[in-house]
């Protein structure tokens, strides 16, 4: 646990220490501002519901950037080898990497909660639900954690960035399209389509539903992917 | 095996290799195949076998090479991996898969939106058959308004499909995919359906049982709110409570028998005449319900499957033999037998009143007295109405006796609640009165249907017959309001139930077509027959999160989101920067805090520029610059040794030059791009120039001397015609360096332009002319709304077909060049009402007179004066056009010998002429219109058959001729009001429809092109034995004519080729001549009219138009058609399975093989 804390440490204080994260986050802010005035100026209703969503594919954009520096820079400069001589395991070394990038993730999301508190002066008396609110950060939470842990995972393969980020945006595309177009079809393969893509199970918690199944998901794929990573850390051993 | 490992591959053992990755990519392309055609056809079969084959082969043959890649200690550890890969994978399935079994929701809304209601949740959860559930939405449907509540209806069905696994819920978008939709509806044995409708279907087929919820059945309208607009706020969804009541309905498999009573004169179920129930009969089998016919006089008892008896109309008396077979039934109780149970006994009586072709009673009245209904057939209601007359004043209301009854509130009760906000016509009505306390011993008895509260039932019905009249004795008559409509319900779930109405024709064919009447008639036989109608689960307002954004709250949104919540986190950022440089002396800190102050400073500074801009009050402007050039000022004060460390530093010098080089750079970029979108080429390489303007257009634009001024007025929403029009607009700008463009958003921060537009123009925009372009030059106006923009072929309503809109026409290109030519141009057309002969007044805006028209003629920059031809000798020069609008005294010889010379000097001439009916006399034009094939007859009467007044004066009509008149009315009505009817002769084509443009060609030797403009329905008749101040019409076989009358026609000289495929004429030999538009009513222009019916305006509009000869015919310029190049291939066919698999297989696997082709080459 100490080694997990220490390589969190060290893993936060070179991101958050580093300008990239501020100009990240402004960046997001902008883009996630712009949704939510339209949305506010057009709509007029006090829910955050399409806001969310559409936060849900602005990560999608976002999170690559996230994660592909995580182990690919660290494979590049060397460092990594460098970091498993030390008395780490390799579990300690994803971990420690996957709840930085959680962090710096979660960092990028909480300026939005002052949206609420927009949303709140200017919808005056109609009020808040703020149950879906809670619900959609939730499953923001759980999204990003599957995002945090698919990105490291492609990070894990590769040196280049630039790959691990190319890589990781193909896979979130190929998740999030597969999904649309599935929506409205029937059939066993459209369903398993369905299931896989990642946004079908945020729309739920958008919606104000916080489902098992949806939770379940998100956890599986996130713990299936760190495992992932964890043993693709532990081949370079052999290669 | 070291040696085996160095040596090289022979080129025969790396082809083998190689073909191992072929066999592969086979096996793959055969994989796919399988997925496409979904069986093991020839194609899939060969393919994987050549795949095997050639796999199995050359693995085989490169076994000991294989074997050496495999077994080598990195591949042994890459085995493991891939093993436990798969193992964690198949863990991950299976954890997924049960928890879609076995889960938990929790609905964190406020109102517990998502969250079922019990009902339904105990409905679904023991579901134990099948329910299929086809949701046929329509993804634009809140595009085109028709149904708001598509997202919330999907939760909604998604929530039931996630309670319940026996629940099967599958999308049809019938404008998507309209074959699959229809194969689908042909599938499930549903004849019609509407769009946005739910069909819920369960059994085996063919004893499928359907149920359709349409839009409407969604929808609660709670119509004691008044909100803005027409439904504003006032619309809820009751989703759960339509779809759960429509799973019930197809779950009932009781086979519910409606008998319907035959041998005295009833209502037949199997006829299609217009009083007979043939469509009745349909929307109960629709309802899952079986209809069959009774003759009590063969069987003597009625059967004992029937779960509903319907006695509709019976016009003789039923025997007594056959009530008591009757009363048999109504006193059974549900029993069993033979082990089935039978259903308890259940009555619907639709009486009429006796009228001279029903002259016996039924005799139901002491059947009917015994359940606590009391009817007497010898009543009749008679309603009092309001209605237009015609009086020598023009038209005027009037009340009337009315024998028909329009019921818009109903009494609460099952059978009407869902009837609310759909009215319910009746025809020949007798009274039904409850007998005895509303809750009964023995049974509740409760009024469900009632007349008005001037309506009253008639006794003395012969007088009512013969003399037409009625009056109300309150010594005989029944007193207002009188009740036609009663249910009765014995204690008990399996006791008698009865419905009596007095009335049979509110559910006859001609009658059934209302959503009201049918509602009635088929709540009422749900009812009676136990069947659910509906639970009355409450429903849910998705509106209630809507919130009116002031612009002040939108102001600080877009403050707080797009530049307060950024740059709040950047200085949080700078703050953080700063930090690290921390001192630990307290002269350190404070300089530190100081140094961070001069950032807040410039982001005070920079948020009262930003509030300035956005026209905030001062105070909010002036604190903010005030504390901010505070913060700067004490900063750069106590830190000048800091400041001038960091100035002199070398990268802040290296900064400040690149800030300053990119600024520079900067500008650079900014004026090149200034300056290209000043002076450009443009290249239109689409194959149909879509973006291209005419030699015409360009041609003409030449010509334009004078500034014009093109505003666009944007909605809020996108509309795709934006493109064009911005298209359009760009490229008249290229070519005319006079066209100035500009574009306003429709919303509150434009209001004061918006208003100044309006004012100009003299009208208020409408959203559906949105969006507008108004074209000014000096003090010319044209307004150019979307509808002349944009046309359709045929009309098209997307609520109504299950077809994707038609691709329209863009024609913006010849509506914005007119405009143009017309604003740039100092010729302006001058219209003179003729005066003198009482005609209707332009200056005056009373309701018959022409203010309003004149008001909007010179708002489309005509000029509009008078002119008395008694006292003038002949028409000024500048009269463009003439108009004579119901003259009250018929004209002088004088009068019509100018109307002469006007037309034999190419004048332009608009009458509308009146009937003699309302103004008394002939205006003597008619001789003169018969020279130029124009027949008024002014001693006609064009009556109309309005579906809730019945025959009336008043014309409403959207039966257009093909003229340019006409062409921009698709779609609209126009309204008339007592007109007479106008034809005309010598018409080639017999009155026929003429042809888009300037009319049939009309044969050599004909002198007059004529061409009919609208016409009335074929449901009324031209009247011809009305007289002035008749206060009544009727048809008289011997002088009327039934069927459409023409009601304006235009005239203009035959230019046309003397045979359809023959060569035009010669312009040299152009045959000249004036244009004419003869009206055969006036009032259809008047302010009344004009400001209640748009199509009225635009009719008027374009009629002076086309006289002014301002129509550019002659320009012809082709509309751009869209060239959508649509692919016509079904979404399940195999050519998109194909495409969709091989994009997701196929394509990763193709990228695949050449990995693999390098690694065995490098492998070698």
């Amino acid at each position: 646990m100490v080694n997990l804390w220490a390589l969190y440490r060290r893993e936060t204080n070179s991101v958050f220490l580093s300008p990239i994260v501020y100009i990240f986050t402004t960046v997001f802010l902008v883009v996630t501002g712009f949704f939510f005035y339209v949305y506010v100026r057009d709509a007029q209703t006090a829910s955050l519901r399409w806001v969310f969503s559409n936060i849900g594919i602005i990560l999608l954009f976002f999170a690559p950037a996230i994660t592909m520096r995580l182990l690919a820079e660290e494979g590049r400069s060397g460092t990594l080898e460098t970091l498993m001589t030390a008395p780490v395991t390799e579990i300690q070394v994803v971990l420690g990497k996957f709840f930085a990038g959680l962090t710096f993730y979660l960092v990028m999301l909480a300026p939005t909660l002052a949206y609420i508190l927009i949303l709140r002066v200017v919808a005056g008396e109609v009020g808040i639900d703020y149950g879906p609110i809670l619900s959609a950060y939730l499953g923001l939470l759980l999204m990003g954690g599957l995002f945090i842990s698919i990105g490291l995972f492609f990070s894990s393969l590769t040196r280049n960035q630039i790959v691990a980020f190319a890589i990781t945006l193909a896979v979130f595309l190929l998740l999030w399209v597969l999904g649309m177009i599935s929506r409205d079809k029937s059939g066993p393969v459209h369903e398993v389509i369905k299931y896989i893509g990642m946004f079908e199970h945020i729309d739920a918690f958008v919606k104000g539903l916080i489902d098992t199944r949806d939770i379940l998901y998100y956890v599986s794929a996130t713990l299936f992917f760190l495992f992932l990573t964890v043993r693709s850390v532990e081949s370079r051993k052999w290669r | 095996m070291a040696h085996r490992r160095h040596r090289r591959a022979t080129p025969w053992e790396t082809t083998t290799r190689l073909f191992i990755v072929a066999g592969l990519a086979t096996l793959l392309t055969g994989g796919i195949l399988w997925l496409i055609y979904d069986e093991w056809n020839k194609p899939v079969i060969a393919t994987l076998l050549t795949g095997g084959v050639v796999t199995l082969f050359c693995s085989a043959w490169n076994a000991a090479w294989l074997a050496d890649v495999v077994f080598q200690k990195k591949a042994l550890f890459n085995l493991n991996l891939l093993l436990v890969v798969v193992l964690s994978g198949a863990i991950l399935v299976g954890v997924n898969y049960y928890s879609r079994r076995h889960y938990r929701r929790l609905d964190t809304t406020h109102l517990s939106r998502y969250s079922l209601s019990p009902q339904t949740l105990n409905l679904l959860r023991n579901l134990d058959q099948k329910v299929e559930v086809y949701a046929f939405f329509n993804e634009n449907a809140s595009v085109y308004q028709d149904f708001p509540f598509v997202k919330v209806a999907r939760d909604l069905l998604e929530e039931y499909q996630a309670t319940s696994g026996k629940l099967a819920l599958e999308y049809v978008d019938p404008m998507k995919d309209p074959k699959a939709g229809k194969k689908l509806l042909k599938d499930l044995d549903v004849k019609r359906l509407e769009h946005n409708s739910v069909i819920f279907a369960c059994g085996e087929r063919p004893s499928l049982r359907t149920k359709v919820v349409t839009s409407y059945d969604m929808v609660h309208t709670d119509y004691s709110r008044s909100g803005p607009g027409d439904d504003g706020g006032r619309k809820k969804f009751k989703g759960e409570d339509a779809f759960t009541s429509a799973i019930q309905a197809v779950l009932d498999e009781r086979p519910t028998v409606v008998y319907f009573l035959t041998g005295h004169g009833e209502r037949q179920t199997d006829r299609s005449q217009p009083e007979e129930y043939a469509d009745l009969s349909k929307e109960l089998k629709k309802a899952n319900l079986k209809v069959e016919s009774l003759q009590l006089f063969e069987k003597g008892k009625v059967p004992e499957d029937c779960s509903v008896l319907v006695i509709a109309g019976p016009r003789s008396a039923i025997p007594e033999k056959e009530l008591k077979a009757i009363r048999e039934y109504l006193s059974r109780s549900a029993s069993r037998r033979g082990g089935q149970e039978l259903p308890p006994p259940s009555l619907l009586v639709l009486l009429e009143p006796i009228t001279p072709t029903k002259s016996r009673r039924s005799q139901l009245g002491p059947l009917l007295k015994e359940h606590h209904v009391k009817v007497d057939e010898n009543v009749r209601l008679v309603d009092v109405m309001t209605r237009a007359f015609l009086t020598p004043e023009g038209i005027q209301a009037k009340q009337q006796l009315g024998l028909s009854c329009l019921v818009e509130d109903y009494p609460d009760h099952e059978i009407t609640r869902e009837l609310v906000g759909y009215p319910s016509q009746f025809m020949t009505l007798t009274p039904v009165q409850a007998e005895g306390p509303a809750a009964g011993p023995d049974a509740e008895v409760v009024v469900i249907l009632q007349g008005s509260s001037k309506g009253w039932g008639e006794t003395d019905t012969r007088r009512l017959y013969e003399e037409g009249t009625a009056e109300f004795d309150e010594s005989k008559d029944v007193p207002p309001p009188v009740n036609f409509g009663v249910a009765v319900k014995a204690r008990g779930e399996a006791g008698l139930r009865l419905v009596a109405i007095g009335d049979a024709d509110f559910c006859s064919n001609q009658q059934i077509d209302g959503r009201g009447n049918l509602g009635l008639a088929l709540n009422s036989i749900l009812w009676l027959g136990r069947k659910t109608t509906r639970l009355g689960l409450p429903p849910i307002d998705p509106s209630s999160e809507k919130f009116q954004l002031t612009r002040k709250g939108e102001k600080i949104v877009e403050f707080a989101t797009l530049y307060g919540l950024p740059a709040a986190w950047m200085l949080f950022a700078f703050g953080i920067w700063i930090a690290r440089t921390i001192t630990s002396t307290a002269a350190g800190r404070l300089a530190l805090a100081l140094r961070f102050g001069i950032l807040l400073g410039l982001l005070f500074l920079g948020t009262s520029a930003l509030l300035y801009s956005k026209g905030f009050e001062t105070a909010w402007v002036t604190v903010p610059a005030v504390l901010g050039l505070a913060l700067v000022l004490v900063g750069v004060t106590v830190n000048t040794a800091w400041m001038r460390e960091v100035i002199r530093k070398r990268q802040t010098l290296y900064g400040a030059n690149l800030f300053v080089a990119a600024l520079l750079a900067f500008f650079i970029v900014g004026m090149v791009n200034y300056l290209a979108t000043r002076h450009y080429y443009r290249s239109d390489l689409t194959e149909k120039k879509f973006f291209a303007l005419s030699d015409i257009t360009i041609q003409e634009l030449k010509k334009v001397d004078r500034k014009v001024q093109a505003t666009v007025l944007l909605p809020g929403s996108m509309h795709w015609s934006i493109e064009h029009i911005e298209n359009m607009l760009d490229e008249f700008r290229h070519h005319s360096s006079r066209i100035g463009v500009q574009k306003i958003f429709a919303s509150e921060d434009n209001q004061e332009q918006i208003e100044l537009l309006q004012e100009q123009l003299n009208t208020k925009l409408t959203v559906e002319d949105l969006p507008s372009t108004i074209f000014l030059s000096r003090e010319n106006v044209r307004h150019v709304p979307v509808t002349a923009v944009v046309k359709y072929d045929e009309p098209f309503n997307p609520m109504m077909s299950f077809q994707k809109p038609p691709p329209p026409k863009l024609v913006g290109e010849q509506a914005f060049l007119e405009a143009i030519l017309a604003v740039s141009s100092d010729r302006k057309l001058t219209l003179y009402f003729s005066t003198g002969n009482g005609e209707r007044n332009p200056e005056s805006f009373e309701d018959e007179d022409f203010g309003e028209l004149a008001k909007l003629l010179k708002r489309a920059n005509y000029a509009v004066k008078t002119l008395n031809l008694d006292q003038a000798d002949s028409v000024p020069s500048d009269c463009s056009i003439l108009v004579l609008a119901a003259p009250k005294r018929p004209y002088s010889e004088k009068g019509l010998r100018i109307l002469r010379e006007l037309l034999a000097g190419e004048g332009s001439l608009l009458v509308m002429a009146e009937p003699e009916a309302t103004t008394g006399v002939n205006s003597g034009l008619s001789s003169l219109l018969q020279e130029y094939s124009v027949r008024l007859d002014e001693r006609s009467l064009i009556i109309d058959r309005n579906p809730f007044m019945g025959y009336t004066p008043m014309v409403a009509t959207a039966d257009y001729g093909y003229h340019k008149t006409t062409e921009e009315l698709k779609g609209s009505l126009v309204q008339f009001a007592m007109a007479c009817q106008v034809e005309a002769v010598e018409d080639p084509y017999g009155g026929g429809s003429g042809n888009p443009y300037g009319g049939p060609p009309g044969g050599p030797g004909k002198k007059w092109n004529t061409s009919w403009l609208v016409k009335s329905s074929d449901g009324g008749w031209i009247d011809r034995n009305t007289g002035f101040g008749s206060d009544r019409v009727e048809f008289d076989e011997g002088m009327d004519t039934k069927g459409k009358a023409t009601l304006a026609v235009a005239v203009e000289p035959n230019n046309a080729p003397p045979s359809p495929y023959g060569p035009p004429p010669d312009p040299k030999e152009k045959r000249r001549g004036p244009n004419l538009v003869v009206f055969g009513d006036a009032d259809f222009a008047s302010n009344r009219l004009v400001r209640e019916a748009p199509g009225n305006e635009k009719l008027i509009l374009e009629a002076v138009r086309w006289l002014g000869k301002e129509t550019s015919q002659d320009l012809k310029i082709s509309p751009k058609e869209i060239d959508l190049r649509t692919i016509h291939v079904e979404p399940d066919s195999k050519i998109v399975q194909g495409a969709f698999y091989l994009s997701i297989f196929g394509l990763p696997g193709l990228l695949l093989m050449p990995a693999l082709v390098v690694w065995v080459l490098r492998r070698r």
